[in-house]
């Protein structure tokens, strides 16, 4: 299987990391080699010493697009999980690496408050013009996310379909029968 | 983000109508309810059209999108038996073994916009965006590509109406019929400006459900709900009429590429016949149990049985694990049944009009599924597969059933006389090339 990079954005650091965690353990569980790319494991050696958070985000966000690029070449999937606030940043790791999926994590201000994120973050950070996914924690929760995600990966090809991944289960068989049933059908 | 900078290019506009036969339109033209219509039909050209054998909509749009027959793509029915089975499994969209017209528009770099177009559950990639249509039951899986589908939730688009509680209740049916219709056209009116598209295409499948439950308040003006049934195909054409206008007014928006059609016809039901029923009776079916549900139960030895609607399998030895009949025996055996059922009468009345063996009708690397005969009935006559039934006619509260050579296609240029549904595809394809 060749590699890729799954990029998942959004203001809450927090949001991201959750959502990340969760594709980690089902690609693991797949049998796929994964690196989780994430702030709080990176940012001791590859953050930037700048002054200004911003602009040692972004350099940051240099060194994690390089890695998470030869990741994704060496056939390695690559979860980068970034607030990554510039979308023109973004849109640099995208062409950099080719195989790149975007996830863009919604937060609610109110939920960002609660998380400590002030006005002024909330207002620098650039949302996605075209991600791939986009997905809402507080309204869909982990599973259904991680269940979309892997879902457009298996479509776009990224990834295998999944063993279980039957085109009717069984409940969903006893549906078609009945409402079949219901127009006459059968 | 489509809005601005969009090129001119050629565009297509197909607009599908469940069931709606072409008599019916023709009348709604005629008493003023639908006059969009009418005015499409001054213009251009309404032609009757030959559905699917059998003429059943899960048939006869895997007929249209792959403009070929069930022997090239595989699909026969709702339902189809287990590989050497008398076990029923639901074919989907996985099934159809023939490319569809907008792979084909793909590889001309065209994209695609499909909304509710039936047979196409579950969703998979298609060159553009497809909205599975019915049998659809989970929307997060009717959805390609998955991104739009929090959009099309946020419109409270469902993809069909509750069927069993709309068949008992026939208020509550227009109801739905009506806020289904609405809220389709938000989604399709979202994607129409957000897409970039080269065709888009939108099934109205809710004729259909109005027609099987209550027929009758469409046929008779006196019914308490004909007024609401008018209301909602007046609504219809008012849908048309915007999108049609629309269209033209879109860059590449050329009244020679809209297309308008149905799937099969439709009339109202003297009586059901249950023709797993009829072969008990001629000796021809048992079962090992007296109360039978399902075919599977029924006892090997049996001669021939029938799935929904007029599909009757001889139990071939090659075919059926638990199969006796030889090749070379199934033809005699074919021609008695078939004398036999032409003579069915309900009150001195012939039920069944036609009789297709399978290679008569179709062809290609699927032809070892297909039935070995198709029937036709006369107007009136609803076939059943059931085999819990006793009685070989009866009445059910469904109202309404399909006809087979009552389909309307509706284009700029008349097209060969004896027009099916699986022509149609070509037409699109070569109005974007």
């Amino acid at each position: 299987m060749r590699g890729f990079t799954l990029w998942v954005t959004g203001p809450s650091c927090q949001n991201n990391s959750i959502l990340s965690r969760a594709i980690e353990e089902e690609l693991l569980e797949r049998g796929m080699k994964v690196e989780l790319l994430n702030i709080d494991a990176v940012q001791s050696c590859l953050l930037g010493d700048s002054d200004d958070p911003l602009v040692s985000i972004n350099e940051g966000m240099k060194s994690v697009g390089f890695i998470a690029h030869l990741l994704t070449r060496n056939d390695v999937v690559a979860i980068c999980s970034y607030p990554s606030p510039r979308s023109s940043s973004r849109d640099e790791m995208r062409k950099l690496i080719g195989r790149f999926v975007e996830v863009y994590c919604e937060c609610a201000l109110d939920n960002l408050k609660k998380q400590g994120i002030s006005m002024e973050e909330w207002n620098a950070y650039e949302k996605p013009d075209k991600p791939e996914v986009i997905c809402d924690l507080e309204k869909e929760g982990h599973e259904e996310c991680a269940h979309k995600i892997l879902k457009t990966l298996e479509i776009l090809g990224f990834i295998p379909p999944s063993d279980d991944d039957e085109a009717y289960s069984e409940d969903e068989e006893d549906k078609i029968r009945q409402r079949l049933q219901d127009l006459g059908y059968i | 983000m489509a809005l601005f900078g969009r090129k001119k290019k050629n565009k297509v506009l197909v607009i599908g109508l469940d069931g709606v036969p072409v008599w019916l339109l023709q009348h709604l033209m005629d008493v003023g309810v639908m006059p969009k219509f009418k005015t499409l039909c001054e213009e251009g050209i309404l032609q009757s059209m030959k559905a699917s054998l059998p003429e059943i909509s899960a048939v006869s749009w895997a007929d249209f999108m792959t403009g070929t027959q069930s022997g090239e793509h595989g699909i026969y029915g709702f339902t189809d038996f287990k590989d050497r089975s008398y076990e029923i499994t639901f074919p989907n969209f996985t099934d159809l073994k023939a490319r569809t017209l907008w792979d084909r528009l793909g590889d001309m770099g065209k994209r695609s916009v499909v909304v509710n177009q039936p047979s196409t559950y579950p969703a998979r990639p298609i060159p553009g965006c497809l909205i599975s249509g019915f049998v659809a039951i989970n929307i997060k899986k009717a959805v390609h590509p998955l991104p739009l589908l929090r959009k099309v939730m946020d419109f409270g688009y469902s993809i069909d109406i509750t069927t069993m509680a709309c068949r008992r209740d026939h208020d509550l049916c227009l109801s739905e019929l009506t806020e289904t219709l609405k809220r389709r056209k938000m989604v399709v009116d979202w994607l129409w400006m957000d897409q970039d598209w080269d065709l888009l295409e939108v099934v109205v499948t809710g004729t259909d459900r109005l027609q099987h439950f209550v027929w009758s308040c469409i046929e008779d003006s006196k019914h308490p709900l004909h007024p609401r049934a008018m209301e909602y195909y007046a609504a219809i054409d008012s849908l048309i009429e915007e999108w049609v206008d629309r269209f033209l007014g879109d860059p590449g928006g050329d009244l020679s590429r809209v297309f308008l059609l149905s799937d099969h016809g439709f009339c109202g039901i003297e009586q059901e016949v249950r023709l797993n029923t009829w072969l008990m009776q001629e000796g021809l079916l048992s079962f090992l149990t007296d109360e039978p549900q399902e075919l599977s139960q029924m006892d090997p030895k049996s001669v021939a049985f029938f799935l929904d609607p007029g599909r009757l399998y001889l139990n071939r030895k090659r075919r059926f694990e638990q199969g006796w009949i030889e090749d070379e025996d199934a033809e005699s055996i074919l021609v008695e049944i078939i004398d036999k059922l032409t003579s069915l009468k309900y009150n001195g009345n012939h039920v069944i009009r036609y009789t297709f063996k399978d290679q008569e009708i179709y062809k290609g690397p699927h032809l070892n599924q297909a039935p070995d005969l198709v029937l036709l009935s006369h107007k009136g006559y609803d076939l059943k597969g059931t085999v819990k039934e006793r009685e070989l006619f009866g009445r059910s509260d469904l109202e309404g059933m399909h006809t087979w050579d009552e389909a309307f296609f509706w284009s700029m240029r008349p097209k060969e006389n004896d027009l099916r549904i699986s022509s149609l595809s070509d037409f699109i394809v070569d109005a974007l090339a």
